[in-house]
């Protein structure tokens, strides 16, 4: 086997244990806490659909990973089988690419469960608060800087590095992965409140974390592009696999790691979602 | 610092986008200076059309408890919790009460009232 597929090797099997299988059983524990701590039959605002859709989502949600886990075995088989030399980034991107779908579907399905909860709101009380949220009362200046820096520095890398026209492409790349940073970040400052119920600190925290995490996607995204150039340019292609499965576990650390680990449960309020019938207040 | 709005009260929407500044201003709650969100925040945020909260900003600024800054955004008026307290509104009335008894006493009837205050109002708009 050559030394490519050994430095690759390792890190891919990081990417398939942490992203499919340490991460998603978190995730899993943290449904069926909530699940079981808060049940339907005491917090009913928390459920837009019955029970049993959500122990079906939490079931699937499981199984996709359990898969993907065992995908992701099959294709380390795979490249071991077919090594030729230096691996291509294709394997590991193909891979988080696809350990990403779980993900999405949940994004989606929440998307969809808040709209609902939203629709059955029949409160006649509307609360807000009356400070204005911009970008820097949640994310340090500090921050914001080191995402314009390493933006700046990918994009000069690049320019020294390559031909106007490649620059052009490779910048272009580079900004479409910021404006797409950019649109999430403000559709989370600027949106609507997504969750009609949840308390303001709530969602001042959750926007925090959320911007948090998209300003340091933001950075990750510069740096590896930076180092995608570099190793492009001195010929260093053996090392592009083990980065991009070392980019796809970045990732998810800054934006699953950083969610579960600064929302956490216990310091949400849930008393939000109790039914109203048992005297609480109407509205977050 | 957090408002409340009623949708099913009789007051309307931008009334008790008013009174729940001007109540903040006087407990003190909102200091001169103090930033208040967008129109287009407030609106979403409460879920009610922009055009109620600009029209409560606008009376506000009219009565200079806040001030606009341009880009900057809206702030609380350094005077506000002295403007707080005068209702142009109940002026107007006091004013125009004192106006229609005058020219009722002089024979003035309701309808030529009417017809000359639209009048008025009309070329004033001109």
């Amino acid at each position: 086997m050559s030394l490519s597929f050994w430095i690759f090797a390792p890190v891919f099997l990081l990417q398939i244990f942490i992203i499919s299988l340490y991460f998603p059983a978190k995730m899993i524990r943290r449904l069926e806490h909530v699940m079981d701590t808060y049940p339907p039959e005491t917090y009913p605002k928390l459920y837009p659909r019955s029970k049993e859709y959500y122990r079906i989502f939490n079931w699937a949600f499981k199984w996709a990973y359990r898969l993907i886990f065992l995908f992701g075995l099959g294709l380390l088989g795979a490249a071991a089988y077919l090594d030729t030399g230096d691996v291509s980034p294709v394997w590991s991107a193909g891979y988080g690419m696809i350990q990403f779908i779980p993900l999405l579907m949940l994004d989606i399905v929440g998307f969809r469960l808040t709209k609902e909860m939203r629709r059955a709101d029949t409160s006649k009380l509307r609360k807000a608060e009356l400070r204005p949220r911009r970008l820097l009362s949640y994310v340090s200046p500090w921050l914001v800087l080191a995402a314009v820096l390493a933006f700046g520095l990918s994009a000069g890398m690049d320019f020294v590095l390559y031909e106007p026209s490649e620059w052009a492409s490779r910048v272009g790349w580079l900004v479409f992965a910021n404006v797409f940073m950019g649109v999430f970040g403000a559709w989370a400052l600027y949106g609507r409140k997504p969750d009609p119920h949840q308390s303001f600190a709530d969602r001042s925290k959750q926007i925090r974390v959320q911007l948090t995490s998209l300003m340091s996607v933001s950075i990750a995204i510069s740096l590896f592009f930076l180092f995608m150039s570099l190793s492009n340019r001195f010929d260093m292609n053996y090392l592009e696999a083990p980065a991009m499965s070392c980019y796809f576990l970045l990732i998810n650390f800054l934006s699953v790691g950083q969610m579960m680990r600064h929302l956490r449960l216990e310091d949400i309020d849930f008393e939000v979602y109790r039914d109203d019938s048992n005297g609480a207040p109407a509205v977050a | 610092m957090e408002i409340m709005i009623d949708i099913d009260s009789p007051d309307p929407l931008f009334t008790q986008l008013i009174d729940q500044v001007k109540q903040a201003v006087l407990k003190g709650e909102l200091s001169p200076g103090d930033p208040l969100p967008s129109i287009r925040q407030l609106a979403r945020d409460l879920d009610v059309n922009a055009k109620t909260v600009a029209k409560a900003y606008r009376l506000l600024e009219r009565d200079s408890v806040i001030q606009t800054k341009g880009y900057r955004g809206t702030f609380i008026h350094p005077d506000a919790k002295d403007n707080c307290d005068v209702d142009l509104q109940a002026l107007a009335e006091t004013k125009l009460k004192d106006t229609v008894h005058g020219l009722r006493l002089a024979g003035v009837t309701d309808s030529e009232l009417r017809i000359a205050f639209a009048a008025v109002m009309q070329r004033n708009e001109n």
